[in-house]
């Protein structure tokens, strides 16, 4: 908006310019008239002379005058008016990227003043908020982060200790009784594995391991990992045809990994009783390529629809379907995916099922070397 | 009389364009330093060019003892030639953004139609001919201005477009500035043909708007958005 200002004022500026000059012309013309009509009492190049004598003074001095206000207007419209808009402007877009600590003076001594004042202010408030939410995510993040680390070492333990108990023989009774142990500690230790990797990305110290790899092996090993759990709810699930050469993507394949456990688990956790299905397609589009996972499930409620992508958030309907669960499957999906430069989205309706997607990045926008000489060009100058 | 303010307001004119276009110069080769774009020396080497247009005109006028249009007819040639050899530099950062392919090709054929105009316009004026340097001036002229208007308008339209193509706002305001800066000198080369019919005028304020044209590509060169100035002594904040 700022900026077509900026052009309109250089617009007019020419538009100006042109009367001036159409001034010229036409002054000379009645010059010419004036003289013409007084006969032949002047010589050719005396009329000549004349009329641009005239017209030179005529012209420049309309077109000076034009140029002088266009540019006094222009000047004083861009000291007091555009400039300390558009420092108001790059100063919001600091802002926004937290650079709370920036202050901005302005030369303008009117309204603009006001509003930077207020904005200041604004910003202050802004800022001891985001210090004081901060301060509490840290805690939190911490206390997590200590709690998960304290609670797991002796859940491993409990791991091990089962683990030699089956070795030494067990009756049949003690047998369940380990294998009831075995599944809760092991449902235990993967729910703190949630809590840490959350209270990492919370934290900002999610370690990335990027190296190219073949997206659609990892699918595979995925669905092969849940098809045991897809079989005992006797759930269908299929994968379509993958599509050929599929280029390799930047990827760290552990974290990629997670993203389709949580949503492959999802899509069992929360299908249907009988006649349940599992769907998964890869799409390789032209910058990225899209994992799609369906189902026809319960589905998601629309009210809650909003709240999915966010931590610890269980639905009313998940509740009562599944009871164990942290609600940071999706929260961590996402964020890992999004790390990857990638994104996610979501299609629900209630009973009729669900569909998950992620974008992962395949290859970088290719720019032309055209776009690339253009950009350099006016940008090195 | 008429004649010395003609030259007064020349001389004047040709200052101003002078300083600018060593501005340019100056301010191009720090940023050609810097950035190493050899598409930026182009434009440096473009500036310069300019600059000894102007000085040549500059000379011709203030040292002169004869009338203008005399002086003027002897230098316009060689003072214009430099304009061309210039305009073939803007030729050839045009080709590298629009036509890489033809980067070279368009640069050699338009220098040397450059070095081919200089090479006639001296040919014309010299004793071989019978032609006077009037006439020989008109020719090498229309000539200039239809090279001028060759070159231009395709550079002019490739700036408005990017202008309102790029999403960098600073790489779109200075094509813009670009744009219009080489709209203004194409109004010069047409104003150089209108002279054998409407006289000199078109080409005094043609000559006048080349300042407004290189202050617009100076404006070019040294837009920048403007950052925030960090303080803080402010005292209005909380």
């Amino acid at each position: 908006m700022l900026l077509t200002i900026q052009k309109l004022f250089i617009g007019l500026l020419v538009f100006f310019i042109l009367i001036g000059t159409a001034a010229a012309y036409i002054s000379a013309q009645i010059r010419f008239n004036a003289l013409s009509s007084i006969g032949n009492e002047l010589s050719y190049e005396e009329i000549q002379e004349q009329i641009f004598s005239s017209a030179l003074q005529e012209g420049l001095v309309v077109f000076l005058t034009f140029v002088a206000f266009a540019s006094v207007f222009f000047f004083v419209v861009n000291v007091f008016v555009l400039r300390p808009l558009l420092e108001l402007r790059a100063f919001a877009r600091e802002q926004a990227e937290n650079q709370f600590n920036i202050r901005l003076k302005v030369r303008s001594r009117n309204e603009i003043l006001d509003l930077v004042d207020v904005f200041h202010r604004m910003v202050s408030r802004l800022h001891d908020e985001q210090k004081h939410t901060e301060t509490v995510a840290k805690m939190k993040s911490r206390f997590i982060t200590v709690a998960g680390h304290k609670f797991r070492t002796p859940l491993s333990e409990i791991k091990w200790g089962l683990n030699e108990l089956k070795i030494k023989g067990l009756s049949k009774e003690e047998e369940t009784t380990v294998k009831d142990i075995e599944k809760t500690t092991a449902g235990m230790i993967e729910l703190i594995n949630d809590f840490l990797i959350a209270a990492e990305i919370e934290d900002g110290v999610s370690s990335y391991d990027f190296k190219y790899a073949q997206i659609e092996s990892l699918i595979r090993t995925s669905v092969e990992e849940i098809l045991p759990a897809a079989k005992v709810r006797n759930i269908k699930v299929t994968m379509d045809k993958f599509p050929s050469n599929i280029p390799a993507v930047k990827i760290d394949p552990s974290k990629i990994s997670l993203v389709l456990k949580y949503l492959l688990d999802n899509a069992i956790k929360y299908n249907k009783e009988i006649g349940g299905t599992i769907e998964i397609n890869l799409i390789v589009k032209k910058e990225v390529m899209e994992v799609i996972v369906t189902d026809n499930g319960i589905g998601i409620p629309k009210e809650e629809q909003q709240y999915i992508w966010g931590n610890f958030f269980r639905g009313d309907k998940a509740l009562s379907i599944e009871t164990e669960g942290t609600g940071l499957g999706l929260y961590i999906a996402k964020n890992i995916v999004e790390r990857h430069g990638g994104s996610v989205r979501f299609e629900s309706k209630e009973d009729e099922g669900s569909m998950f997607a992620f974008t992962i990045p395949h290859e970088k926008k290719i720019i032309s070397e055209k776009e690339k000489n253009v950009a350099n060009f006016l940008s090195d100058i | 009389m008429a004649t010395f303010s003609l030259i007064g307001v020349l001389s004047i004119i040709h200052i101003i364009s002078l300083a600018i276009s060593a501005i340019a110069s100056v301010v191009l080769y720090r940023a050609e330093k810097r950035s190493k774009n050899s598409m930026v020396r182009q434009f440096m080497w473009f500036f310069i060019f300019v600059f000894v247009w102007m000085a040549t005109f500059f000379i011709s006028i203030f040292v002169t003892t004869n009338t203008f249009t005399e002086s003027a007819g002897r230098e316009i040639v060689t003072a214009h030639g430099f304009f061309l050899v210039g305009l073939a530099f803007v030729a050839r950062i045009y080709a590298k953004m629009a036509l890489p392919k033809y980067e070279k090709l368009i640069f050699n054929v338009t220098m040397f139609t450059a070095i081919t105009v200089i090479a006639l316009g001296v040919y014309l004026q010299s004793p071989f001919t019978d032609i006077t340097i009037i006439k020989a001036n008109t020719i090498i002229i229309q000539i200039s201005a239809i090279l001028t208007a060759l070159i231009l308008i395709p550079v002019l339209i490739f700036f408005f477009t990017q202008s309102f193509k790029l999403d960098d706002a600073i790489a779109a305001v200075r094509s813009f500035f670009f744009g219009v800066g080489f709209t203004l000198l194409l109004w010069h080369a047409i104003s150089l043909v209108l002279i054998p019919t409407y006289g000199v005028i078109p080409w005094i304020i043609g000559e006048a708007l080349n300042v407004l044209a290189f202050s617009l590509l100076l404006a070019g060169i040294l837009y920048s958005t403007p950052t925030t100035k960090i303080t803080k002594k402010y005292t209005n904040a909380t």
